[in-house]
């Protein structure tokens, strides 16, 4: 083996579990996302036409949907960044009271699920919504029909800001404040330092924080569905899920194309961003860090931090109470009187409607297996492409965080081309293509957490094992599983958390015996059942907050170093 | 004209009381140094001067002019005090070139285009930074970066420069070339220098006159020759350079010096030490350098060498005398461990505890 392998690494099982894993990575990721690519080009009897293209776009439908796309990604890319940035700024960089209470409040958003917070903001602003019931009998007109492409744009906004304010947060906080010490020394009064220092050394990260949304903006399904759908607005992702619920070989041929168009937008904006981001330029030595000057807003004072809380109550607060007065509602349109709430949405949901309860047992085992199988897969993927020197290890570790930037819909349309029985397997309609793709989807986060602990362990220790006289198999077991233990939980919960409550995917892959919580929620709003759908959702945040509540405390609460 | 004035000036950091009753007189054109080991207030006091830190009490003058008082609720803002200043990791901006991490105080206060590009060259040369200007700092090395920071602290002529250890991210050698430059730039401006270091040697080098601080109390104010030959107390003469500590009591007293009875010592020996404290008590402490004690066959003190280290152009004895004292010798007359020898003390210094 040469020197590929060093000293515990020595010996044929650890090449076959090398190449073992590497064919199940291939299968698992690459072949779904290059088959999907060739599918996109394949006519009936060529290999490489533009047929199916020309085909799908000669549809305006779907013109208009990508541009849609577009237009949302880059309006929602504006606002969020905007946004974002301001509100990092005051809560970093200001005397405004509160500020941890502030960052948590504000980061809230980024714990619901999309499609939770749309239905939210539905219950406020839809035709018979809240706020929209009250000003109608103010004013004898709605306020703003959420239905429509400004109301797309307003929820995605709201849902998108907080990737940008927690980058530009930190990069304001953990700036070198001689920095700008040396700019006030000078001469340069201190908004003159904000606009010529401090502006120009955070942009990398404001920009950093732009892509990211714009990318997640063009992959996200659960707006778009439940706010655009209903006015007739569509985005690629939306029209791919009507495509594949069609059915149909056409309806299968046309996702695949849309779907490879919406893989090309969403990576078009981490391209961009390696490409203008380069943050390597902007490091310096440091030295001992004072904290940055907080800037004294004087009379101002007041009204930002008035402004600063209507916001967080508008846009976190809200929807979120929208949310639970719905889910308390006997039903819809029933006057504002105690008698007219109950718990009884929650029983149903939890104990009685087969539905539901189905939907429950199924994310549940879903999440679970997820969890169980890109833990082990990620945890061997993460020590072979750290322990194991060559080509075949960095391709798989390069591999395992491809999915990262693959929209889950076009994922989802991958797998179908691969699980529908062309190679002899068919998953479709079985639990085990949503757990699949799963798998693939979230395997980049177990292998950058696992791999990130590999690292911190040093080969060392695990030599020193050998040498006192264990046996690989036994080092491995006794020396790096246990100092390991903590990167595995937190990879465990890190995928857990998301695939319980999942949408994009399931909505495209379940079958009739396999419906998720995210797809029946949906179900259920789409159906006009509003009590039962946010008791739902209500149920899923209070989990949702209680696993983050857990994760940060016990799993990120203290780092073993 | 720039003479900077701190009068009893207090700082608190919560309860945490990190100056205390600071006063300081700070001659137009004079390299001062604070001098002490971390924690010790010496930046406190710097940034201070500079207007980044506040005074809890106290009033603060450039030139009989009141830069901030507590009681007349003056302070005025970094920006407005005209002062330069070197940060111990340069805080040369990342995203400007040289030019214009150089030329940025020069816009800031407007100045034409042609004369700020005359001003740049010419700092530009003084830092001997000539060719560089287009660079960005992350193709700059540390000592590059460093004579940038000094361009831009001082072309746009202030009367102060304050230097925060800027020579602590330097590599052994540089550090020493840089100490010779800074002092000859200085010399050459004018200027009123202000050095914050934790480095004794950085301190002798350059200063005129060294501010010894510890837990925020001024400990002595002078040269360095004076500094290093009459520390006022124990933790002066242990900080700068070494010095033994004899126990001992006073039997005469003269005009600047003393005769002390050393008790530590068989025998008790009585030599002469010089003594520059305005109480003396009967009980003293003498501070005695290595270098000022001889080792011989005739000395009045009895000794035996307990350990011999020879460092090439010296050589350092631990010697017992009832207690161990450190010796540092020529090398030319060498004497082995265990030898029975004798000490004569050349000059020591009576200091407070």
């Amino acid at each position: 083996m040469g020197g590929g392998f060093p000293p515990p690494f020595r010996g044929g099982n650890v090449k076959a579990l090398l190449w073992t894993t590497f064919t199940v990575m291939l299968v698992l990721i690459a072949l779904p996302l290059i088959l999907l690519f060739l599918d996109s080009f394949r006519g009936e009897e060529t290999l490489f036409t533009l047929k199916n293209y020309i085909d799908t776009f000669s549809r305006k439908i779907n013109i208009k949907s990508a541009v849609n796309t577009l237009y949302l990604a880059v309006s929602t890319t504006f606002f969020a960044t905007l946004i974002g940035s301001i509100l990092a700024w005051i809560v970093a960089r200001t005397d405004v009271p509160r500020k941890s209470i502030l960052k948590t409040l504000l980061m809230v958003p980024y714990m619901i699920p999309p499609f939770i917070g749309a239905m939210g903001w539905m219950f406020l602003f839809g035709r018979s919504g809240y706020m929209n019931k009250i000003w109608e009998n103010l004013f004898g007109h709605i306020l703003f029909n959420i239905h429509s492409f400004p109301g797309l744009i307003l929820v995605m906004t709201m849902y998108m800001y907080p990737p940008v304010f927690i980058t530009v947060h930190t990069a304001l906080v953990s700036m070198d404040a001689s920095l700008e010490e040396a700019g006030r020394i000078c001469g340069a009064r201190l908004f003159k330092v904000m606009r010529s220092i401090s502006l120009p050394l955070v942009l990398p990260s404001i920009l950093s924080g732009a892509f990211l949304v714009f990318a997640m903006t063009s992959a996200n399904f659960g707006i778009p569905a439940l706010i655009g759908m209903p006015a007739r607005i569509h985005v690629l992702t939306t029209r791919i899920m009507s495509y594949i619920a069609s059915g149909t070989e056409r309806g299968l041929s046309r996702a695949t194309s849309l779907s490879v168009i919406l893989i090309g937008i969403a990576i078009a904006g981490l391209a961009l961003n390696n490409l203008f981001v380069s943050k390597s330029k902007f490091t310096t030595i440091t030295g001992k860090s004072t904290r940055p000057a907080e800037i004294k807003l004087g009379r101002f004072k007041t009204v930002v931090t008035v402004l600063i809380w209507v916001f967080i109550a508008f846009s976190v607060l809200l929807p979120l109470f929208s949310l639970l007065l719905t889910s308390l509602w006997k039903a819809w349109g029933l006057p504002f009187k105690l008698s007219s709430f109950t718990l009884s949405n929650f029983y149903k949901v939890l104990f009685v409607d087969e539905n539901t309860k189905n939907a429950i047992k199924n994310s549940f085992i879903f999440a679970i297996l997820s969890a169980t199988f890109v833990t082990i897969l990620g945890s061997i993927v993460a020590y072979l492409s750290v322990r194991v020197r060559g080509v075949v290890s960095k391709f798989m570790d390069g591999l395992s965080t491809l999915p990262q930037a693959i929209p889950g819909t076009a994922l989802a349309v991958s797998m179908i081309l691969v699980w529908s029985g062309r190679f002899g397997v068919n998953l479709y309609n079985t639990m085990w293509i949503i757990v699949i793709a799963y798998v693939a989807r979230y395997m980049f986060l177990s292998v950058r957490t696992v791999s990130g602990a590999v690292r911190q362990i040093h080969e060392s220790l695990e030599e020193a094992g050998r040498s006192v006289g264990a046996k690989q198999i036994k080092v491995l077991k006794d020396i790096t599983l246990p100092i390991l233990k903590p990167a595995l939980l937190s990879s465990w919960a890190l995928v857990f958390m998301p695939t319980f409550r999942e949408l994009t995917i399931s909505i495209l892959l379940y079958g009739p015996q396999t419906r998720t919580i995210g797809v029946t929620i949906y179900e259920l709003q789409e159906g006009g059942e509003y009590q039962m759908a946010s008791a739902f959702a209500t149920f899923v945040l209070v989990i949702a907050f209680v696993l983050q509540y857990v994760v940060n405390r016990y799993l990120f609460g203290k780092e073993r170093t | 004209m720039a003479r900077i004035v701190l009068d009893t000036v207090d700082k608190f950091f919560g309860k945490n009381h990190v100056i205390k009753n600071l006063s300081l007189t700070i001659e137009d054109g004079e390299f001062v140094t604070l001098l002490g080991p971390s924690g010790c207030g010496k930046t406190t006091t710097l940034r201070m001067i500079a207007g980044f830190e506040s005074p809890t009490f106290g009033e603060i003058f450039i030139d009989d002019e009141p830069i901030f008082s507590k009681k007349r609720k003056i302070n005025v803002p970094p920006e407005d005090r005209n002062i330069g200043m070197v940060f111990q990791n340069y805080a040369v901006w990342p995203h400007m070139n040289v030019f214009d991490n150089i030329a940025y105080p020069l816009k800031i206060r407007k100045m034409p285009k042609d004369e700020i590009r005359k001003r740049v060259e010419k700092i530009v040369e003084i830092v001997r930074l000539k060719g560089l200007e287009k660079r960005f700092p992350y193709q700059l090395s540390g000592g590059q970066q460093q004579r940038v920071a000094f361009a831009r602290a001082l072309v746009y002529s202030p009367k102060i420069l304050l230097l925060d250890e800027p020579l602590s991210n330097l590599d052994a050698k540089l550090r020493e070339e840089m100490r010779f430059e800074i002092k000859d730039i200085q010399r050459r401006l004018g200027i009123t220098v202000v050095y914050v270091t934790h480095d004794q040697s950085e301190a002798m080098v350059m200063s005129d006159r060294i501010v010894v601080l510890k837990d925020g109390m001024v400990q002595q104010i002078g040269t360095p020759v004076e500094i290093y030959e009459f520390p006022k107390n124990k933790f002066v003469a242990d900080f700068i350079g070494v010095s033994n500590f004899l126990e001992g009591e006073v039997v005469k007293e003269m005009e600047g010096k003393v005769k002390v009875k050393l008790l530590e010592i068989e025998g008790f020996p009585v030599i002469t030490a010089y003594h520059r404290l305005r109480e003396l008590k009967r009980r003293v402490t003498l501070a005695v350098r290595p270098e000022d004690i001889e080792i011989s066959h005739k000395g009045e003190i009895r000794a035996k060498i307990v350990k011999k280290t020879f460092l090439g152009n010296t050589v350092n004895y631990i010697v017992s005398v009832g207690k161990e004292l450190r010796v540092e010798a020529s090398k030319n007359n060498v004497f082995e461990e265990g030898e029975n020898v004798r000490l004569s003390i050349k000059k020591a210094v009576v200091v407070e505890d």
